[in-house]
């Protein structure tokens, strides 16, 4: 090994407008290394990863790859220049085989210019026995197995063949335990043979399972490295959170002894036995890693998706079954944690999403008070303060913060009991953040149960009462908010 | 530097200000333009003596132009309401032709027959092909909804499959000579106008109103606009689907009925390509394919475009080819600038 890095990062910056994504990031990879690239929700791992595939240029610093300075302007480049990339989202065509994904746009060809499937298929076969993968490379990738098609995707990867710098972004989210097995065994036998690779996951036993080296960022700014056997796991969570301090969360709720909700033993494939209460005045937090089951959940309370076995009692009301209907008209309000794709109508107007859930408390028979209507939207304009020029704006032109502020209106207005909010702050700015956490407060104050979803350690701890963690699809723990700390959940939850 | 700021400004503004205008009210220009060229060129016809007096403008000319455009108006009106839930129905023409035809046959059999004691012509056949458009709309929607189908294949089978059905109705023969009490739906005036023309009318109303003023009209935007969202609103995406496709097939229905009386006869082949035409209109009004979008109002000028259109064309004596290019431009044209395409990124 040489003592030139593969791969050397330095005083990276890049801002989007205003927001400062990146304000100065340093990354060193050497070649035969499993580097962790750790850091929080924010951290600005993704536009680092970005910055290196070349799909954005920075603003201010260098990257040397094997010590030649490089500038890609675009994700080729990147790719000539030896870098690649396993993306979380899986990113092949069902219908072809796996020789023919992992070859796509490089198909070897006859003196006719027809695909040579021969040379294809042993070439594919020669890639997957040099990485030990044991998958059949003529089969239609659609039959495989999630795990298998991730492996698949990191054979493709590497299938161009000066790819020595291998990006892994968050590989295991999506597959079990015994796959995951293969898939280090995979990458360990990679780095053995002198390829560097870039490990980004939240899973910090995966992390101590596999990785040499580590890197910490933090708020678009490059924290430490060092050797993975010279930390231990509070001490890379402590970096990873660092010396935050919570922010300052309106809360004022006086949680009560009465029971608003009870879930029982509730199953279905993607969670597993889940039980918890939430009382009246109570804020509720659940913490999990994405692909815990935590959204899952509140998706099958809400009836948006269906659950095998267990029971939802709200009140008096027990469901064996609930349709988002039902759940409304219970007492239930879903904020959901993507608002632009499961809870707005973006082409819409402002108007439009703020009444559509409560159509019926302003119609007569069938027909629309306007009127009324009007009244009501304007109320929940005003009362959140939505900046919007009028009721008849495309809701899609709006901010996020806006938007999620009509969402919050279209719920008020159905007179909920029980509200649950999956990542209500997710790219919002602070201003309206506060005016969430206030309405949050506010509403629990007046009795009503809330259920708030997090990734944001600090906002999870300053708002809930309890909070439940979720891993694997199971509830594993339930933590009281004096007992709860960053580094308490991050461990339970990783 | 200031001041050519302001210059800027004082330039920018009355474009700025026309521009929301010309955004919504565009068809309507495009519509009163199409008819002022036509006018204009009836008269250079006139000064070159091909005509002796401007037949375009006459009341004559004008009222058969509603008349022709009433049965297109009617699917298109259905047709509407698919598009903003972003499905199509390709299955109009063929409903069409099978409402007819069964309708027909309940016409020419019922000189003898007395509903609710008094002779009518027009009552059973007009319940009878309601129920069959009914019927074939809500096969159409409950298949797309329940097995999430796509509606261009779905309708693409009920478009054969209805046809079929037709043909198998008279094994392939017309139905002629209708009683005269029935064909006055298509023939007859109605307040000095043409009663398809009314119908229409009223039909085009009620839909507007329909959509416009009702939970179920809010609820077609919704479920057209995002799926998912409507899901977690609480509408039962299932139900609006099932309804707006039924309300497409009646649609086609009431075209069919007026469509056999004004011609006299039910052919098998009646309704031909009539989807193509419904979906134009439709289209050139500004409806977005991609869903959640459009207005009635904006079919109702593609549809009287489309009709002011073919029938300018004919006087003016242009072949019927011509016209069917000139259609298929105004359509990919009409696309092109639709507004709710730059969203839709």
């Amino acid at each position: 090994m040489t003592n030139t890095p593969l791969l050397s990062v330095k005083s990276i910056k890049k801002s989007f407008g205003e927001v400062k994504a990146l304000k100065h990031i340093n990354f060193t990879l050497n070649a035969g290394e499993i580097h962790a690239l750790c850091g929080g929700n924010g951290a600005g791992k993704s536009t680092f990863l970005s910055i290196v595939m070349g799909f954005l240029q920075p603003d201010e610093g260098s990257i040397m790859v094997n010590g030649e300075s490089k500038v890609f302007a675009n994700a080729k480049e990147a790719l000539q220049a030896g870098i690649t990339i396993v993306q979380q989202e899986l990113s092949m065509i069902p219908n072809l085989t796996v020789a023919e994904n992992i070859y796509l746009g490089q198909e070897p060809r006859n003196r006719f210019g027809v695909v040579d499937f021969k040379t294809l298929n042993q070439r594919a076969q020669t890639l997957m026995d040099e990485l030990e993968f044991d998958i059949p490379v003529n089969a239609m990738l659609h039959t495989l197995s999630v795990a298998h098609q991730q492996l698949v995707e990191i054979a493709k990867a590497l299938s161009h063949s000066n790819a020595n710098i291998i990006f892994l972004d968050e590989p295991t989210s999506a597959i079990g335990e015994e796959d995951s097995k293969k898939l280090f065994n995979a990458i360990k036998s990679l780095a053995a043979k002198g390829k560097g690779i870039v490990y980004v996951s939240h899973r910090l036993s995966e992390i101590f399972e596999i990785c040499s080296h580590y890197t910490v960022f933090r708020d678009g700014t490059y924290i430490s490295e060092g050797l993975i056997s010279d930390i231990n796991r509070d001490q890379l969570i402590e970096q990873i959170i660092g010396g935050q301090i919570n922010e300052e969360f309106s809360k004022f709720n006086q949680p009560t002894e009465q029971l608003l909700l009870e879930v029982k033993n509730l199953t279905s494939k993607k969670f597993n036995d889940i039980s918890f209460k939430v009382n009246k005045g109570e804020i509720l937090g659940i913490y999990g890693l994405v692909g815990s089951g935590r959204s899952e959940v509140l998706n099958a309370i809400f009836g948006v998706d269906e659950f095998d076995t267990g029971s939802i009692c709200l009140n008096d009301s027990e469901f064996k079954k609930i349709k988002p209907k039902q759940a409304i008209n219970a007492g239930m309000a879903y904020v959901t944690e993507d608002r632009k794709s499961s809870g707005l109508v973006l082409s819409s107007s402002v108007g439009d999403n703020i009444s559509i859930s409560s159509l019926e408390q302003c119609s007569n028979a069938f027909v629309v008070n306007e009127k009324r209507e009007n009244e009501r939207i304007e109320a929940m304009i005003e009362l959140f303060r939505v900046k919007t020029p009028n009721k008849d704006q495309i809701v899609g032109n709006l901010s996020g913060g806006n938007q999620q502020k009509v969402v919050l209106g279209r719920w008020s207005l159905t007179n909920p009991e029980l509200l649950m909010l999956d990542e209500p702050t997710r790219g919002i700015d602070v201003g309206a953040k506060k005016e969430i956490y206030r309405y949050m407060s506010e509403q629990a104050l007046q009795g009503k149960g809330i259920i708030m979803v997090s990734s944001e350690l600090p906002e999870i701890i300053g708002m809930s009462d309890r909070i439940i963690v979720f891993k694997n699809g199971e509830l594993i723990s339930e933590v009281t908010q004096s007992d709860a700390s960053q580094q308490l959940l991050l461990s339970l939850a990783s | 530097m200031n001041t050519s700021v302001a210059t800027d400004k004082s330039l920018r503004l009355p474009i700025t200000r026309l521009k929301p205008v010309l955004h919504k009210y565009g068809i309507v220009f495009a519509f009163l333009f199409l008819c002022a060229s036509i006018a204009v060129l009836g008269e250079i016809c006139i000064q070159k003596g091909m005509w002796d007096s401007n037949y375009f403008l006459t009341q004559g000319n004008l009222l058969s132009v509603l008349r022709q455009v009433s049965i297109n108006g009617i699917l298109a009106v259905g047709m509407t309401f698919v598009i903003i839930v972003a499905g199509v129905d390709l299955s109009v023409g063929s409903v069409l032709a099978l409402a007819g035809i069964v309708a027909a046959r309940f016409v020419t059999n019922s000189t003898d027959m007395l509903i609710g004691g008094f002779d009518s012509p027009i009552l059973l056949p007009l319940m009878v092909a309601i129920c069959i458009g009914a019927i074939c709309g809500f096969l159409n929607g409950y298949i797309i909804s329940k097995f999430r189908l796509q509606a261009f294949i779905v309708t693409m089978g009920m478009l054969s499959v209805a046809r079929g059905m037709t043909m198998l109705t008279t094994d392939g023969n017309p139905v002629s000579s209708l009683d005269r009490g029935f064909r006055a739906l298509g023939n007859s005036y109605t307040f000095g106008i043409p009663t398809p023309v009314v119908i229409f009318a009223v039909i085009f109303i009620a839909a507007w109103f329909l959509l416009n003023k009702t939970v179920f009209g809010r609820y077609v935007f919704a479920v057209g606009g995002n799926e998912k969202s409507a899901q977690t609103s609480g509408i039962d995406v299932h139900k609006v689907k099932v309804a707006v496709y039924t309300l497409c097939g009646v649609m086609a229905a009431i075209a069919g009925l007026i469509l056999t009386a004004r011609t006299g006869s039910a052919q098998t082949s009646a309704g031909f390509g009539y989807e193509l035409d419904a979906i134009a209109a439709v289209v050139i009004g500004g409806t977005s394919m991609a869903g959640g979008l459009g207005t009635l109002t904006g079919t109702l000028f593609g549809v009287l475009i489309i009709g002011v259109m073919n029938n300018g064309l004919d006087l003016l004596g242009v072949q019927s080819y011509y016209q069917q290019i000139i259609k298929g431009l105004l359509i990919v044209a009409a696309v092109m600038l639709d507004p709710s395409r730059k969203q839709s990124r």
